[in-house]
């Protein structure tokens, strides 16, 4: 690189990297603009944020994503498996500010709260499209930081500044190990790019086996936090409950979905050498994590707290498909993040909706009784819940089945058995909310947000965990064709 | 021979101010501690002929950032004696653990890191080098793309600083002189027609 | 001549229009008025028998349809399609089904008026009749198991029509679960087909069966061989056996008489309960190449025929003497498929449905006139109140005994006939005695429920008396159709459609029904002199059974309660159904019931909820919930730890691995 001249080359194909560019200009106008808007009218401004996704997501899509892409020197790619994550994440944030538009009405700075979202959002499109660490660590930080905020942002609650401050310092934490690791890496390879990293750690020589290891390990660690893993989950429930319940729902799919294609790429980049030992870490970790999402969430009365375990159990499911190694495991762990955004929007969407006297509805005895209130929300719920619990034929089940089948054809029968074991113990705290809704007298007098664009999210969501139940092959296909790279 | 002395001095010290900075039992301390830890990492990096970094090392974080720790610390007045509270009940075992980590980690540095003939190699810049130019040159090359989302990140550091502490509060009395001089006749007085 | 096909779109509509029937009545039927659903479903059925009757025409023509409409299932190279195959065999019985059921509709706007369940159960029975019309028309296995466990459905729905009746309840179940026994033989039969043939498409496997039979492939379960053919012959038996109440699995079908009378007709006796004998014959190119398994469907078939005429004679209940009747008969038709002459036991088929419909449409026109009161030991000398119903429940009677001319001469005649000429060692022997004997038995039993309702003393309640009288219109015009083909199917079978042929190529059934010629008991009968019908056995049985009926009933005697003193054991053996139902109760339900226990006892209460092991495994999973749920203290420290104990214990774990 020491024979560049200034001016500096125009880097190739920055055209590939329209979206980005859009969202991040987009989401900085919008930080302009919401000073001009007056109070009243705020609520124009989450329209305006859902503009800037279309309009993002209308350039993805307008781009050539049948190959992989690069610009930035190498360092931002475009594939189908980076082009349809981001397209996951765009849905999700589309959701998320549909189910903020309630929330948002009492609150202040509104316009900095969608700009947050936004800037998530760029930082996880930055995530997914990194080809190095380097990149990969920065939109990570990028996504990271904005969550922190956006959980931290009714200051004047508690339990949410609270939640804030524990997922900040945790976070950070993280953040140490992962580049710790990094460290490592690099000293033996001397390179940042995974594909560098993944060619040097095939010839690596015994001596530095171990260094090579515990770098990995640190990797991994720092990576599992941010999808929560066991043990390196502790975070979650806490932060899930203390969070505005919008911004719940957004960190409960939108990270993940970023987190998780990281994950992939890194391991299928940059540590193929190594997949004996890190599919060995991952069972461990696959283990406890499905093992203590499951059964922790048995004990919570608190219904954000459930989910928060419920994402802890989905996600020891879907390690299952970065466990096969495989293009169909890797696939299979996408089918399940795709429909899992939907399962989960959906629940946190009807949750939202039972807001009452400035808390939503939390407690599972809030749901006491909702079939008679509102029998189409107890169906919707009904729905999303049983597909979350797996049962066929919803979407949920094809999900399992998914990385389950994966996990099995790829040798690791015990542990899919393990996984399946546990899916069962999984349907009872899913299956008990059900039943409190069907079941119980109501306890509390229920006072619902009737807003329109939230009823339609609870419906599409709802009616997608059906659609997909009945006929998953689209998705199936459309993941097969994202992953087809590895 | 004489710069494999000073390194291990300045090494030595970077670890003797990092455990300061966890084990002084007074809040401001740990501050002097880590500002005491910055000057020798950045005595590291001219060691490296990295004489850019040092610097910036030394005025941002020394000059700026722990300032204005200092400047937190000293207006919170964070308890000490609560501080240290249930510290003995997790020393066996944390120590003991941290003590493997310690081994587990010291093994692996010294197992093949710095064997590396690729790092070893590594030798002094000529004078002709300059190091802010080189700098220059990958960052607004090949990490230019780094570079920018790094400014975004700075960006949000600050609206999240903003949000989280400005905002507009009702039960602070505060004037308001525009709508004070703007004030008229009507808003304030009202001529109500009393009934003799 | 045999180019000719039909149109596809009117043998669509034949079980498209009573679907929609059923879909309206049974969707909006509570917001439509009961008789706009009563005349949508009656207009649909009667139409759909219109249809069929020109199909009917068509096919005497000579006209077929073999065809796939779409494609249900696809799945690699596993292809459920979706089809029909039109031939003699299947309009036969589209006929008798839509006919029959035309006439059960009508009936049923005046049997039930009133009934709180009126449009529901019109809406069961157009479901019904579509199912079994699906049933008949399919080209291929699968349609044939879809129109199955449709039809056994619709029949458990029905059974449990009152469903405030706990009788009805536990006899639907009884049907539901005793009809599972068989329909799991039944779907393995299929699953044999697709597995050995690799399809399920009558024409490929019909085709099929012959080079296979050649190539001799057995099976091999637990070091116990049999030619697989066979094999797949009895799974499929044991279906029929199920859906067509025979031993060991009638017992369902006596207690399914808790459903209201017009299903007992429809679907109890003239239709779906013949499923079996349809199946059979429809796959007759498949049973013909199994001695084995046409000796056992002989076998079954006339202990049927012989053991329930024989609970038949002592009966009180004026339905389930008629059911046990149904049971006996439908054991005539096996034999007819057992010993080959299919073509025989489609005609009994198709004969018994009109008489058997008659008799319990006229059985539920009296039930209907002494106030749902089903004991004819009540009844009697009712014959001066119903004019109609007694003279068709005549008709009915002397054709289910065998008069000649009336129907069922013709068909149970050439039945017995057919059993006593071919040759299958003791198997065939057994099946004529037990059809002759039955054939007497059959009279006898018959006429004793006619003499009691009909003649003898008048033994109706005083509180009853003043109510009788003869049944509304859309009652006694059923009847009258009804009594129409039973009287005149016989004839019209032997002499129109020429369904005795010996060579049944060339009879009415053509290429629809194989029979190896070494087999076809028909052509000896050819050979031999045809004898004039007072030269047979069966015609002086019958006339012998009726004769002794009236002797001891046709005026109060004593003689009935003289001959069950005589022999009191034998009596009560007969009047408890063999003890079937006592057996199955001490030697099935009951240790099921001990299994169950002792799982929900020791299993699931001991283990899982109690527990053997500290305290079960219920609260195993809570304790543990809890002390995850201790872990998350909310200290921040903790959680870093928990991170930090994670690395290292992976860490190590790896080194000392590695």
């Amino acid at each position: 690189m020491a024979n560049i001249t200034f001016p500096f080359p125009y880097p190739e194909h920055l055209g590939i990297m329209l979206p980005e560019i859009l969202l991040a200009v987009l989401a900085m106008a919008l930080l302009l603009w919401d000073l001009f808007v007056p109070k009243e009218k705020k609520g124009m401004i989450a329209w305006a944020a859902v503009a800037s996704c279309v309009v993002t997501l209308i350039a993805l899509l307008q781009l050539p994503a049948g190959d992989s892409l690069h610009t930035f020197y190498g360092y931002f790619v475009l594939d189908p498996f980076a082009a349809y994550a981001k397209v996951l994440m765009i849905a999700a944030t589309v959701l998320a500010i549909f189910l903020s538009l309630d929330f948002m009405k009492d609150e202040q700075n509104v316009g900095e709260y969608y700009c947050l979202m936004l800037f998530a959002l760029l930082g996880m499109m930055f995530m997914v499209s990194a080809t190095n660490f380097v990149v990969m660590y920065l939109g990570l930080e990028l996504m990271a930081l904005c969550v922190y905020v956006l959980v931290a942002y009714q200051r004047d609650v508690l339990r949410s500044s609270e939640a804030g401050l524990k997922y900040f310092i945790l976070g950070a934490l993280s953040s140490g190990m992962l580049l710790y690791g990094l460290s490592f890496i690099y000293g033996v390879t001397t390179d940042f790019m995974f594909a560098g990293i993944g060619e040097a750690l095939r010839h690596v020589e015994d001596g530095s086996r171990l260094a090579v290891l515990l770098g990995m390990l640190f990797i991994i660690a720092g990576l599992a936090f941010k999808v929560s893993v066991a043990p390196f989950h502790m975070w979650t429930p806490d932060t899930y409950e203390g969070a505005p319940t919008p911004v719940t729902a957004f960190m409960s799919v939108a990270p993940k979905v970023a987190g998780f294609v990281v994950f992939i790429r890194v391991l299928a980049d940059a540590f193929p050498a190594l997949q004996t030992e890190y599919t060995t870490v991952l069972s461990v970790l696959a283990v406890l994590t499905i093992g203590i999402g499951n059964v922790a969430a048995i004990a919570q009365r608190n219904i954000k707290r459930m989910l928060a375990y419920s994402t802890i159990g989905h996600v020891g499911f879907m390690l299952l498909g970065l466990i096969a190694a495989t293009q169909e495991g890797y696939s299979g762990a996408m089918v399940y993040l795709t429909i899992y955004l939907f399962m989960n929007m959906g629940a946190f969407a009807i949750i939202v909706l039972m807001r009452r006297d400035g808390i939503q509805g939390e407690l599972l005895d809030d749901f006491a009784g909702l079939a008679r209130v509102r029998p189409g929300y107890a169906l919707a719920m009904g729905l999303l819940l049983f597909s979350l619990a797996g049962i066929p034929f919803l979407a949920g089940f094809w999900a399992k089945f998914a990385v389950f089948a994966a996990a099995i054809h790829s040798g690791h029968i015990w542990l899919a058995v393990y996984a399946i074991v546990f899916s069962v113990v999984g349907c009872f705290y899913y299956l008990r909310v059900v039943k409190y809704m069907y079941f119980d007298k109501e306890r509390v007098a229920f006072n619902f947000i009737e807003n329109p664009v939230m009823q339609a999210t609870v419906v599409v969501t709802s009616l997608a965990v059906v659609i997909f139940g009945l006929y998953p092959k689209p998705v199936m296909a459309m993941c097969s064709a994202a992953v087809s790279m590895f | 021979m004489i710069e494999a002395f000073f390194f291990y001095v300045f090494a030595a010290m970077t670890v003797l101010a990092g455990a300061g900075v966890v084990l002084a039992r007074n809040t401001m301390y740990s501050v002097m501690w880590l500002i005491f830890c910055f000057f020798n990492a950045a005595a590291l990096f001219f060691m490296l002929d990295a004489e850019f970094l040092g610097i910036i090392l030394i005025l941002v974080y020394v000059g700026a950032v722990m300032v204005l720790f200092m400047f937190v610390v000293m207006m919170l007045e964070v308890n000490k004696a609560r501080l240290r509270e249930g510290f003995l009940q997790y020393l066996p075992t944390g120590g003991m653990i941290a003590l493997m980590l310690l081994i587990e980690l010291i093994g692996a540095s010294s197992s093949g890191v710095f064997d590396n003939e690729k790092v070893a190699a590594v030798g002094h810049l000529g004078a002709e080098v300059n190091n802010t130019v080189e700098i220059g040159k990958v960052l607004y090359t090949q990490y230019l793309l780094s570079f920018e989302i790094a400014a975004v990140i700075l960006l949000i550091a600050l609206v999240g600083a903003i949000v989280l502490t400005l905002r507009s509060r009702d039960d602070v009395k505060y004037q308001n002189i525009s709508k004070q001089v703007n004030v008229r006749k009507e808003d304030r007085m009202k001529t109500v027609k009393v009934k003799s | 001549m045999q180019d000719m096909t039909l149109s596809s779109t009117e043998l669509l509509l034949i079980p498209a229009l009573p679907l929609i029937a059923a879909l309206i009545a049974g969707l909006f039927g509570w917001k439509l008025k009961e008789s706009l659903t009563h005349w949508i479903c009656c207009v649909g059925v009667a139409v759909s028998a219109l249809l069929s009757i020109d199909v009917f025409m068509q096919v005497l023509d000579g006209a077929r349809f073999y065809g796939n409409f779409w494609s249900w299932v696809i799945s690699d190279h596993f292809v459920v399609p979706v089809g029909m195959m039109i031939d003699p065999l299947t309009a036969i019985m589209m006929l008798t089904v839509t006919i029959v059921s035309a006439c059960v509709h009508v009936y049923t706007i005046g049997y039930m008026h009133g009934d709180p369940g009126y449009t529901r159960f019109f809406s069961y029975i157009s479901g019904f009749t579509f199912s079994m019309l699906v049933l008949v028309m399919g080209n291929n296995f699968f349609t044939l198991f879809f129109g199955w466990e449709a039809v056994g459905l619709v029949s458990y729905l029905l059974i449990g029509f009152w469903y405030r009746r706990e009788s009805a309840n536990v006899a639907a179940m009884k049907a539901f679960i005793v009809n599972r026994v068989g329909d799991f033989g039944f779907a393995i039969g299929i699953l044999a087909v697709w597995y050995y043939f690799g399809t399920v498409d009558y024409h490929e496997v019909f085709a099929a069966v012959k080079p296979f039979v050649e190539q001799g492939i057995s099976l091999h379960f637990l070091g116990w061989q049999m030619d697989a053919i066979t094999f797949i012959c009895l799974a499929l038996f044991v279906g029929a056996m199920g859906k067509s109440g025979q031993v060991p699995l009638h017992v369902w079908l006596p207690d399914s008489m808790e459903g209201p009378t017009p299903i007992s007709a429809l679907i109890h006796a003239a239709t779906m309960v013949t499923a079996g004998v349809f199946m059979v014959a429809r796959l007759s190119p498949m049973f013909e190449f199994s001695e084995t398994a046409l000796a056992a469907v002989i076998l079954v078939g006339a202990i049927t025929a012989w053991m329930c005429a024989t609970i038949g004679l002592v009966q009180n209940d004026i339905k389930r003497v008629i059911a046990y009747s149904t049971c006996s008969q439908l054991g005539y038709m096996f034999v007819a498929c057992g010993v080959s002459a299919y073509s025989a036991g489609i005609f009994h088929l198709m004969t018994h449905a009109y008489f058997k419909a008659l008799l319990f449409l006229a059985a539920g026109s009296v039930i209907h006139a002494v106030l749902a009161d089903q004991d004819i030991r009540r009844m009697g000398q009712l014959r001066k109140y119903m004019p109609i119903t007694y003279v068709t429940m005549l008709i009915a009677a002397l054709a289910l005994s065998g008069v000649p001319p009336f129907a069922g001469f013709w068909s149970k005649d050439l039945i017995i006939e057919a059993a006593m000429v071919r040759d299958m060692g003791w198997v065939s022997e057994l099946a004529y005695w037990a059809v002759l004997s039955g054939v007497f038995m059959t009279a006898f039993y018959t006429f004793r429920m006619f003499f009691l309702t009909f003649h003898n003393s008048d033994r109706v309640p005083a509180a009853t008396k003043p109510k009788l009288h003869e049944s509304p219109k859309v009652i006694t015009i059923p009847l009258i159709i009804l009594a129409v083909g039973a009287f005149g199917s016989g004839l019209w079978g032997v002499y129109g459609l020429d369904i005795a042929n010996a060579e049944v190529v060339q009879g009415f059934f053509g290429s629809s029904i194989f029979v190896l010629d070494a087999h076809n008991p028909l052509l000896k009968l050819e050979l031999e002199e045809h004898h004039s019908f007072l030269l047979s056995a069966p015609f002086w049985f019958a006339v012998g059974g009726i004769a002794l009926a009236y002797a001891m009933y046709f005026r109060e005697s004593a003689m009935p309660a003289k001959l069950a003193a005589m022999a009191p054991p034998l009596y009560r053996f007969l009047l408890n159904k063999w003890y079937w139902d006592e057996m199955y109760d001490r030697f099935l339900v009951r240790p099921a019931r001990c299994v169950g226990t002792m799982l929900w006892q020791g299993v699931d209460l001991a283990t899982i909820d109690k527990g053997v092991i500290h305290r079960g495994l219920i609260d195993q999973v809570a304790n543990g919930a809890a002390r995850l749920r201790r872990m998350q203290s909310g200290m921040v420290f903790h959680y870093a730890f928990a991170m930090v104990i994670g690395v290292f214990g992976l860490l190590t774990w790896l080194i000392l691995k590695a």
